[in-house]
Parts: C-alpha cells; sequence; structure tokens
C-alpha cells in the first residue's frame, strides 16, 4: 500500500456513495496483492486475473451492505477465496479435470497422481527445482488447505486474519493449517533426496 | 505423548508458541523417538522451502487494471439492461389527481437539477440509511433511482395516495423508475422508501402549458401549478405540505415565482441553475 492512495474506509465510503472514482482507486489499490494471492492458488495467470475480476465485481454488488466490520483486504481474501472454490465447482461440474485438483476417497481427499510433465527434472538446477516441486505440492494440496498455505506463508496474515477471511475459529485455523503442513512434507517426501542435496 | 499427538504439536512448536509442559513432553518425543524426530526435520525443511518459494515476485499482467475495470463496466451495463421498467405510463393516462392526503406526504426532497432542452442530469441525493434515491431530470420528465443498502421497498403514490407503483429491491440491488406524465396537465406525486421518514414530493409538467396562472392550495397544489405553468419538474422537501400557498406567476422562471409565492413562509428556495428548483423547510 502507498501513500498516494486514500485510505480504504474513505474510498469504501465514497464509493458506496456512487464515486465511481473512489471504486477504481479501491481496485487499484488491492488488485495487485489480490492477483498475487489468487495466481498462486492457481498458478495459471489467465485464471488468476478472472477470478480477481469476478472477485470485484462481487466486491461491486455486496459494497452498499459492506460494514466494515472486518478490513477490507480481509473481505476481499474472502471473496477472493470464494471465486476460486466456485470456478473449481464450476470446473469439476463441467468435468474439467484440473491436473492440481484432488480425489475424493472413503478416506478422505488424496491428491491426484499426475506424472510430472516436465521430464528433464535433473538437467535443471536442484534450487529451482526445489521450488517447483514445493509450487506443485502446495497446488495439490485440497483448495482450502491450499489457501490457508498462501495466506500465511506468501501474504503473511496472521491466524486472526486467516479466520476472518475464511469465517473459521483461528483454533479450526491453526489445527488444519498444521495439516496442510504435514500434507505437503507428504507429498515432498519422495523428493527427499534432492532437498538433501541443499 | 503418542506420535499422532506429536504430529498436531509440529507448527506449534516450530512457532515457539507450545506451552512449557507440552514443549517438554514434545522434546522428549523427538529425542526417543527417531522416526518423529526425522518427520519433525522433514517438516521444518518444507516451510522453510515454502517461505523461500513464495518470496519470489509474481508478475502482475499489465492490463489486469483494465480488465478488472472493463469486467465491473459489462456487469454494471448488463445489471441496468436488465432492470425492469416500471410501467407507470399506461396507469398515468387514466389518473385522476385529487386533494393532497396529506398523510401520504411527509418529508421530500433535497434537490433537483435540470437544464431545459438539454440531457438529464444527476440530481441530489436523499438518503435512508445508507440507500440512496437519486432524482434525474430533464425539461418534462423525471427518473429515480434507488440504490439500496437493505432490502427496500420503493412506492410511488399519487396525489390522493393511491399506490401506482410499488417495487421491492432486494439488498445490494440498484433499480431506476421513470416518473413519467403523459396527461396533457401537471401532476404530482410521491416517492417513498418503506421505513424512511422522508417522502419526496415530485411535480411533473403535462403536454400542455396549464392555464392556471394564479390559485392557491398546499404545497404539493403549489408544486404542480409551478410545473404546469413553467413545465419544468419540480421537488420538494418539507415536514408540512399541506400549509396553504398563494402564488401568481408572474416571474420569468420557477425559482423566481416559488420565491415570490412563499417568502413570508418557513421555506427555503434554492436554483443552481435557472430551471433548479428546490423547496425545503428553512
Amino acid at each position: 500500500m502507498t501513500e498516494r492512495y486514500l485510505a480504504d474506509d474513505m474510498l469504501i465510503q465514497r464509493a458506496q456513495g456512487g464515486d465511481r472514482g473512489a471504486l477504481d482507486m479501491l481496485v487499484e489499490k488491492h488488485e495487485t496483492r489480490a492477483y498475487q494471492y489468487a495466481f498462486r492458488l492457481t498458478r495459471n495467470p489467465d485464471e488468476a486475473a478472472d477470478i480477481v475480476a469476478d472477485a470485484f465485481v462481487r466486491v461491486v454488488n455486496a459494497l452498499p451492505n459492506f460494514k466494515g466490520q472486518s478490513a477490507f483486504s480481509t473481505w476481499l481474501y474472502r471473496i477472493l477465496t470464494n471465486c476460486f472454490l466456485d470456478q473449481r465447482k464450476k470446473d469439476r461440474t463441467r468435468g474439467v479435470v484440473s491436473l492440481e485438483s484432488v480425489m475424493q476417497t472413503d478416506e478422505g481427499e488424496l491428491e491426484r497422481q499426475v506424472e510430472d510433465p516436465a521430464g528433464d527434472v535433473f538437467e535443471q538446477t536442484a534450487r529451482l527445482e526445489r521450488g517447483r516441486l514445493v509450487e506443485i505440492a502446495v497446488s495439490r494440496l485440497p483448495e482450502y488447505q491450499r489457501a490457508m498455505i498462501v495466506m500465511y506463508h506468501a501474504d503473511r496474515l496472521a491466524y486472526d486474519e486467516i479466520a476472518a477471511a475464511l469465517d473459521l475459529p483461528i483454533g479450526t485455523v491453526k489445527s488444519r493449517l498444521n495439516r496442510a503442513r504435514l500434507s505437503l512434507r507428504e507429498l515432498l517426501a519422495r523428493d527427499e533426496e534432492l532437498f538433501k542435496m541443499g | 505423548m503418542n506420535k499422532d499427538k506429536a504430529y498436531d504439536f509440529f507448527s506449534a512448536y516450530q512457532e515457539g508458541v507450545l506451552d512449557p509442559g507440552l514443549r517438554q513432553a514434545f522434546e522428549q518425543k523427538l529425542a526417543s523417538d527417531p522416526q518423529v524426530a526425522e518427520e519433525y526435520r522433514r517438516f521444518e525443511l518444507t516451510l522453510r522451502e515454502v517461505d523461500e518459494v513464495f518470496r519470489s515476485p509474481v508478475e502482475t499482467p499489465r492490463d489486469l487494471h483494465e480488465r478488472i475495470l472493463s469486467r465491473i463496466d459489462r456487469h454494471l451495463y448488463e445489471q441496468k439492461r436488465k432492470r425492469p421498467v416500471l410501467g407507470l405510463a399506461g396507469i398515468w393516462r387514466n389518473l385522476a389527481f385529487g386533494t393532497l392526503a396529506a398523510a401520504a406526504l411527509i418529508g421530500g426532497i433535497y434537490g433537483l437539477m435540470t437544464r431545459a432542452g438539454g440531457p438529464a442530469r444527476a440530481g441530489v441525493v436523499g438518503q435512508s440509511g445508507t440507500t440512496s434515491l437519486q432524482f434525474h431530470a430533464s425539461l418534462s420528465s423525471m427518473f429515480v433511482e434507488i440504490n439500496a443498502a437493505r432490502e427496500e421497498t420503493l412506492t410511488v403514490r399519487s396525489i390522493d395516495g393511491q399506490v401506482l407503483n410499488e417495487v421491492r429491491i432486494p439488498a445490494g440491488e440498484w433499480r431506476r423508475t421513470p416518473l413519467l406524465n403523459r396527461q396533457e396537465t401537471a401532476a404530482v406525486l410521491s416517492v417513498e422508501i418503506e421505513g424512511d421518514k422522508l417522502s419526496h414530493i415530485v411535480g411533473l409538467p403535462g403536454r400542455v402549458q396549464t392555464s392556471l396562472q394564479t390559485g392557491s392550495g398546499n404545497l404539493a397544489e403549489f408544486a404542480r401549478a409551478l410545473a404546469g405553468w413553467y413545465r419544468s419538474p419540480v421537488l420538494v422537501e418539507v415536514a408540512q405540505p399541506t400549509q396553504p400557498v398563494r402564488w401568481n406567476f408572474t416571474q420569468s422562471g420557477p425559482t423566481e415565482a416559488a420565491s415570490a409565492a412563499l417568502q413570508d413562509m418557513p421555506f427555503t428556495v434554492e436554483s443552481r441553475d435557472p430551471n433548479l428548483v428546490r423547496i425545503a423547510d428553512r
């Protein structure tokens, strides 16, 4: 956030009164962070931009009812997460299978085992490869866990902010985030040898 | 502490927020169980890697802002296009406007802007909580826009209190309805929002100029006469619209005429351009 912008509450108040300039400024102020979050969830630039645009349309619709009980950025995280989840649900309904999606089994969610499209793993540097594998592992997490991991580790949100954004108790956020990290560890376990190279 | 319990504490231990007792038990487990210790080592490594991966910047598309705004614009356009237009026009033809029903007219108007012969311009806004009402006017007609902060009912009444139209507007929605008078003579009506103490009184000219240059009546009737003689929409905000008024329209414009007629009464008449009239309590 830079000082060239007015405070969120001021922009929101003006936008609620029909000031289109204030709305545009609110968008400009938050769009980069919103895109980064969406991109880290989807790893697809087009899909991320679509999610962000959808989210801001929802903001426009719901802005008259926004009472400022949470920070605008927290509210936006919630809307972005819902847009992302809705998009994935739509994809599933249409029969689109994401390579990053999870499979539902009787025992819960399992990551879909997808053959690594890059066949030249060992020709790349270990450092880049580790990063890529971590990104793939994150993308294979169940969607809600992925959102939590990105909020905490990428966007540095505090537990209470994540709780507000996902409308969950803090204790639930903590335990689910721990499970998400354990899942990541499991997903990366098979690449242990590569990690040791670092 | 068993293995599963130890796994539950990985994050809390790594963040240093475990209670002293639990921390001691967890460390004992790490010391006594090589498998848990190895799992925890890999867990810490994973978190470091995740943090490192997320430190790398994400390049934002250059057209992101335009893309978002164009989606918003398209959405707003679609929303406007789909909105039903209230069918007041047909109703107008058969309306007979009688004496003002005082109970139907409480409160009023913040303002009105109109430009003779020019395009419609946005009017000043009335408020009901954070719900906004906007009156737009051209030379001879008006429409009202409502941006509902919560679920609202917009009611349009004739001068005798008859409901001409009633629209339920869901929270967060926007509606626009024309206030048209296709009669030959001028008319007056009120626009109300449920639960709002304000009532907006609108005088609309007819197709022809009213022949009654002089007259007397209450404020709503005055608004109708003013609109009819000068052929310009009028908007009124007063607490007591039943107060008697006498008028003789010899002035050059509606604002001057309203000022003359109301000069000894507790009302203000404002004008922002030659055809803008605002009548309100002093």
